[in-house]
């Protein structure tokens, strides 16, 4: 399962070993654009858990959480283990791949 | 325990919003500022400040600037207490105290409406402006029944709705006067693009297109509407490209490039409403040195058409699949599909 919430993906996948605990709670912005102030924001009713490895974030549902955002419409996303990415794009001018900047 | 609002207390969440957005772009009043800010220097401990006023934030920062050069021998002292103090004593307190009384999703809810309004203009600089979102928030708390401890809510609310920019000192405060307008988009974003969308007394201001803040160059040349394609292509941030390019014309750019559509995929939302995907490739000349491929494409929630570079390749899948992929982690062309418009994509 995938899901997209403009240049945050949520992909599911198995929590790697050695990750570290990084919060537990009902409410986490896991993304914030640097020129809107936007966030991308997770809501539950229960609590749930982000991890980090290596820089990257995983994120452990056991129930039905929302992702809000100011611009995009909410989500729901299924429980479940999830990796966070973000979108890249091509920078033609320069000719490198970079993550996407909001 | 607040765990919901009865009807009569939702209806009037849109008046409180309004009257603290509202205080952001009000005429300050010196007397009430100059008193708040000595109530909170006397709590901290300090000695009473004296008090100087500027048109504007940046006015005020040049002012520190010429006290610093001009009396080096007595060194301003920074008084980083007033912050710790607004925020480790006062808010934090504050903030128990309404956590305590006030169940989680309603506390979500209710506050990201003041916050996403008045954020906007807090990133600029260190403006006190910033905790008006919480004096509203802490307004609504006590509206609906929120007990709080008084002479902090005073000295908190009497503060940060009367003083929107400060530079703390032991013994002398800067203070900003309010802007003296402040235009908002018909969705409460900070949205001029006829000038500055926060302007002070002094002329100074800030820049925004629908939320989307620019430094004043940028600003300019967007806004002109001869900013070449090519050079709005080429701003990195993809929000403030994304609000250039409603000043250009993407299709008059891919025509003029001679740019050649390769794929089109459209997708429905629940509702039915197309959502449309291509994929150009623009050959090398002028404006790029080797063949350079795009996604143009609509944000399935805001239907804001997107332009984005992507390596090369033939399909709009495949396109979008690279852009959701990492170095490490591969989603297919397949996967991009069967993401469904407002239901897991969005």
């Amino acid at each position: 399962m995938i899901y997209r919430h403009g240049d945050v993906n949520l992909i599911q996948s198995e929590l790697p070993e050695g990750v570290k605990e990084e919060f537990t709670g009902n409410s986490m912005v896991i993304a914030l654009g640097e020129q809107t102030g936007h966030n991308h924001t997770l809501v539950a009713e229960r609590p749930f858990t982000a991890y980090q490895k290596e820089g990257v974030r995983y994120l452990r549902f056991d129930f039905p959480t929302k992702i809000q955002h100011q611009e995009h419409k909410e989500l729901t996303i299924t429980p479940g283990t999830y990796r966070q990415d973000q979108e890249r794009e091509t920078d033609w001018f320069s000719q490198t791949v970079r993550k996407v900047i909001d | 325990m607040i765990t919901k609002l009865t009807k009569e207390q939702e209806a009037r969440i849109p008046e409180f919003i309004e009257k603290y957005v509202g205080l952001a772009g009000a005429k300050t009043n010196r007397k009430k500022a100059t008193a708040a800010i000595k109530n909170l220097y006397k709590n901290m401990g300090e000695e009473e400040p004296v008090v100087i006023y500027a048109q504007s934030p940046f006015a005020a920062a040049v002012m520190v600037a010429m006290c610093k050069v001009l009396f080096k021998e007595k060194v301003i002292k920074n008084n980083s207490q007033l912050y710790s103090q607004l925020y480790s004593q006062l808010d934090s307190q504050l903030y128990s105290q309404l956590d305590s009384q006030l169940d989680s999703q309603l506390d979500s809810q209710l506050d990201s409406q003041l916050y996403s309004q008045l954020k906007d203009i807090n990133q600029n600089w260190y403006l006190v402006i910033f905790w008006l979102v919480w004096a509203g928030w802490y307004a609504y708390g006590e509206y609906i029944g929120v007990k709080f401890d008084n002479a902090i809510y005073k000295l908190f609310t009497d503060f940060v709705t009367n003083v929107s920019f400060i530079i703390p000192y032991k013994g002398i405060a800067f203070v900003s006067e309010n802007p003296n307008s402040i235009i908002w988009s018909d969705q409460k974003l900070l949205h001029n693009p006829e000038g500055a969308a926060i302007s002070y007394a002094d002329g100074y201001g800030l820049y925004a297109l629908n939320g989307v803040r620019f430094e004043k160059e940028l600003y300019e040349k967007v806004t002109s509407g001869t900013m070449p394609f090519e050079d709005i292509l080429a701003i990195e941030d993809i929000d403030q490209r994304t609000q250039a390019m409603r000043f250009g014309d993407v299709l008059k750019f891919i025509e003029h490039t001679k740019g050649k559509l390769l794929d089109q995929y459209t997708k429905h939302t629940p509702d039915g409403e197309p959502i449309n995907y291509r994929l150009y490739c623009i050959p090398k000349g002028d404006i790029f040195m080797v063949d350079a491929y795009y996604m143009v494409y609509n944000d399935p929630s805001t239907q804001k058409q997107y332009m984005s570079g992507v390596n090369p390749c033939k399909t709009v899948a495949e396109a979008m699949s690279w852009k959701l992929s990492t170095d490490t982690h591969t989603v297919t062309p397949d996967q991009w599909r069967e993401l469904q418009p407002l239901i897991t994509e969005s």
